[in-house]
C-alpha cells in the first residue's frame, strides 16, 4: 500500500494536478486581499463586523459555492485520466497489487489533493491578511478551523465524482455530471429545508453556516457527509473488484 | 515442481450471449516459447487477460506455477511479466519514470531498469517524456517494462505490433534468447504465422474462441497430405483416366491435383503418356504452415 501510494504521488508529477490544486484558491484569496484593500475605506468602513471577518467573506465568498465542486470535478477525473487514457489499468492491475489497494491508494491521492487546495485558500487568507496587517485577534477557529470542517463537508462531492470518474473511461462523463450537479448549489444553499437534501452545498455550510452551539441541522451535515461518503466509496469498491479490465 | 507453468481447464468467458473464449484447455512447458496463434478476434487476448486476472473467467480455471490464480495472483503476478494488446504508459512521465513504477510495484532492483533499457535500446531515450516516443519506441518499452524484475513467465501479447522489420527481428531474437538465458517461460500471441514459426517451442491455435490445435508444428505439418500436382493437355479427359486408375483427383484452373505423395510421381507419368496425354509438369506440393493455419482457422469459420 506504502509502495502504491508512491507509485501514485509520481504520476502527479508534471500532470499539472498540483497547479490545479494550488493555482485556483491562490487566484481566489489574491483577489480576496485585493477587493479588501480596495474598498476598505469604503464599502467596508463602518460595517459592524471585523476587518479579519471582511476579508474571510472575500476570501472564500466565490470558492465553496462555485469553484471548489468545478475544482474537486476537475482533478478526480484527470487524476482517473492517468489510467484510462492510455489503458494503464491493465498494466497497473497485472501487477502484485490487489484492486482494493489500488483503489485505496487513488481515493487517499484524491483526498490529499482537495486537502491541499482547501489547505492553499486558508492558509493563503491567513497569511495575506498578517502581511496587510490587518488589526485584531486573528480568528484562527474562523479562518482554518472552518477549512479543516470544509474538508470533511467535501467528502460526497468526492465520493461522487470519484466514483463516477472510475467507472466511466470517458472523461466527459464525469465532468458532464459533476458540472450539472454544482450548477443549482446557490439556490439549494438558500434554501431553508432543502439543502440538506443536496450534498453540493454542505462546502457553502461549511464556510458560512452559523455557527451554532449544540446538536444542529450543521452538525447533521457532517455525519451525513461521512455516510455518504463510505457509502458511495464501498459502493464503488465492490463494482471496481469485480469489472472485467477488457 | 509442476508439469505445465500455465495450464488452463475449460477456460470460457461470456460476454451478453457470446463466448469470446469457449472451454479451452491449454498446457504451456516450463522453460518453452509457446506460440498462440489465432486471427484477430479469436479470443486471443480475452484469453490472456484471464491468464493475468484482469477478466474474470465465467467458467473454468487457470492454474499458473501449479497454482489456481484466483486464490495466489498475488504470489503468481510477482513472477509474471506481462505486456497486453497496446502498451501502456504515463505519457507525461519519461520512460525511466515509467518503469520506476513497475520496479517500485515489484520491489525489483533498481539496476533493473538500465538493465531492460539496454536490452530494449532505449537507453539514449530514458529521460524523454513517453508521449513524444514512436509507436515502436512505446511497444519497446512495453517489453521492457515485461522484463523488469526477471520474471520467470513472460506474457506478451503481439508484441511485434507497430515495430519496423528491424524492430521485429530484435523482439524475435530477444524472446528465443529468453528461455536459455533467463530460465524463463514465454508465451507469445500473434495472428501471423511466420512470426511465430521460427521462435516457438510449440503452438496452441484458436479460432472463435476453441483451440484447433496444440502442440510442436512439425506435427501440424505432418497432418497436410501432400500432394501431385500435373499439367496435361486435355486435363478433363486425363482426369477421367486418372480417376478410373484409382486415384482421387481434385481439378483447378485447368491443373490436376492428385492426392498422393511422390512415390506414385512416375507412375501417374507413366499412365498418363502411354495413353496419349502430354504432360508439361509434374511436381509434388505439400501446403506450407501458413496454407494449413489459413485453412485451419477459415474451416472453422464456415461451420
Amino acid at each position: 500500500m506504502n509502495r502504491l501510494l508512491g507509485v501514485e504521488l509520481m504520476k502527479l508529477r508534471r500532470s499539472g494536478m498540483v497547479w490545479i490544486a494550488v493555482g485556483a484558491p491562490l487566484f481566489l484569496t489574491l483577489q480576496g486581499i485585493a477587493n479588501f484593500l480596495r474598498y476598505s475605506d469604503t464599502m467596508f468602513a463602518g460595517s459592524t463586523r471585523t476587518k479579519w471577518e471582511i476579508l474571510y467573506e472575500q476570501c472564500m465568498i466565490m470558492y465553496p459555492s462555485l469553484l471548489l465542486p468545478l475544482v474537486i470535478t476537475v482533478m478526480v477525473a484527470l487524476l482517473a485520466r492517468l489510467e484510462h487514457s492510455q489503458n494503464g489499468w491493465k498494466q497497473l492491475l497485472a501487477l502484485p497489487v490487489t484492486r482494493e489497494q489500488v483503489y485505496k491508494s487513488k481515493l487517499v491521492i484524491a483526498c490529499l489533493l482537495v486537502l491541499l487546495n482547501l489547505g492553499v485558500l486558508s492558509i493563503g487568507t491567513l497569511v495575506g491578511g498578517l502581511m496587510i496587517g490587518i488589526e485584531g485577534d486573528v480568528p484562527y477557529e474562523l479562518i482554518l478551523g472552518r477549512g479543516l470542517l470544509a474538508f470533511v463537508a467535501t467528502l460526497p462531492v468526492i465520493a461522487i465524482q470519484f466514483v463516477l470518474s472510475y467507472r466511466f473511461s470517458h472523461v466527459g462523463v464525469p465532468l458532464a455530471i459533476g458540472t450539472a450537479l454544482a450548477a443549482p448549489t446557490l439556490f439549494a444553499a438558500n434554501s431553508e429545508r432543502f439543502w440538506l437534501y443536496d450534498p453540493w452545498t454542505y462546502p457553502v455550510m461549511a464556510y458560512f453556516g452559523p455557527a451554532q452551539e449544540g446538536i444542529t441541522r450543521g452538525d447533521w451535515m457532517y455525519a451525513i457527509a461521512c455516510g455518504l461518503f463510505l457509502l458511495i466509496i464501498w459502493i464503488g469498491l465492490q463494482e471496481f473488484k469485480k469489472r472485467d479490465m477488457v | 515442481m509442476a508439469a505445465f507453468v500455465i495450464e488452463t481447464n475449460n477456460l470460457t468467458k461470456t460476454f451478453k450471449g457470446f463466448k469470446p473464449v469457449d472451454a479451452l484447455s491449454l498446457q504451456v512447458k516450463k522453460g518453452e516459447v509457446y506460440g498462440f496463434l489465432g486471427p484477430n478476434g479469436a479470443g486471443k487476448t480475452t484469453t490472456i487477460r484471464m491468464l493475468l486476472g484482469l477478466i474474470r473467467p465465467t467458467k473454468g480455471e487457470v492454474r499458473i506455477f501449479g497454482k489456481p490464480l484466483e486464490r495466489y495472483r498475488l504470489e503468481i503476478a510477482r513472477k509474471i511479466g506481462s505486456m497486453v494488446e497496446t502498451p501502456s504508459y504515463y505519457g507525461h512521465l519519461t520512460g525511466y519514470e515509467n518503469l520506476e513504477i513497475t520496479r517500485k510495484l515489484l520491489d525489483a532492483e533498481r539496476k533493473d531498469i538500465d538493465r531492460v533499457l539496454e536490452i530494449v535500446r532505449l537507453t539514449e531515450w530514458r529521460n524523454t517524456k513517453v508521449k513524444t516516443y514512436s509507436l515502436g519506441m512505446k511497444q519497446r518499452l512495453g517489453i521492457a517494462q515485461a522484463l523488469i524484475g526477471k520474471p520467470e513467465l513472460l506474457i506478451l501479447d503481439e508484441p511485434t505490433n507497430g515495430l519496423d522489420p528491424a524492430g521485429i527481428h530484435e523482439i524475435r531474437d530477444l524472446i528465443v534468447t529468453l528461455p536459455e538465458q533467463m530460465n524463463m517461460t514465454v508465451l507469445v500471441s500473434s495472428h501471423i504465422l511466420q512470426e511465430v514459426e521460427r521462435i516457438a517451442d510449440r503452438v496452441g491455435i484458436i479460432n472463435h474462441g476453441k483451440l484447433l490445435f496444440q502442440g510442436e508444428l512439425a506435427e501440424l505439418q505432418s497432418r497436410s497430405q501432400a500432394k501431385i500436382y500435373v499439367e496435361a493437355d486435355r486435363p478433363d479427359e486425363a482426369a477421367r483416366l486418372l480417376f478410373n486408375t484409382g486415384y482421387r483427383i481434385e481439378k483447378r484452373e485447368g491443373a490436376l491435383y492428385i492426392d498422393a505423395d511422390k512415390s506414385r510421381a512416375a507412375e501417374i507419368n507413366k499412365s498418363l503418356i502411354l495413353n496419349g496425354y502430354d504432360v508439361s509438369h509434374i511436381s509434388e506440393e505439400r501446403k506450407s504452415l501458413e496454407d494449413i493455419f489459413l485453412e485451419m482457422t477459415k474451416e472453422a469459420q464456415s461451420v
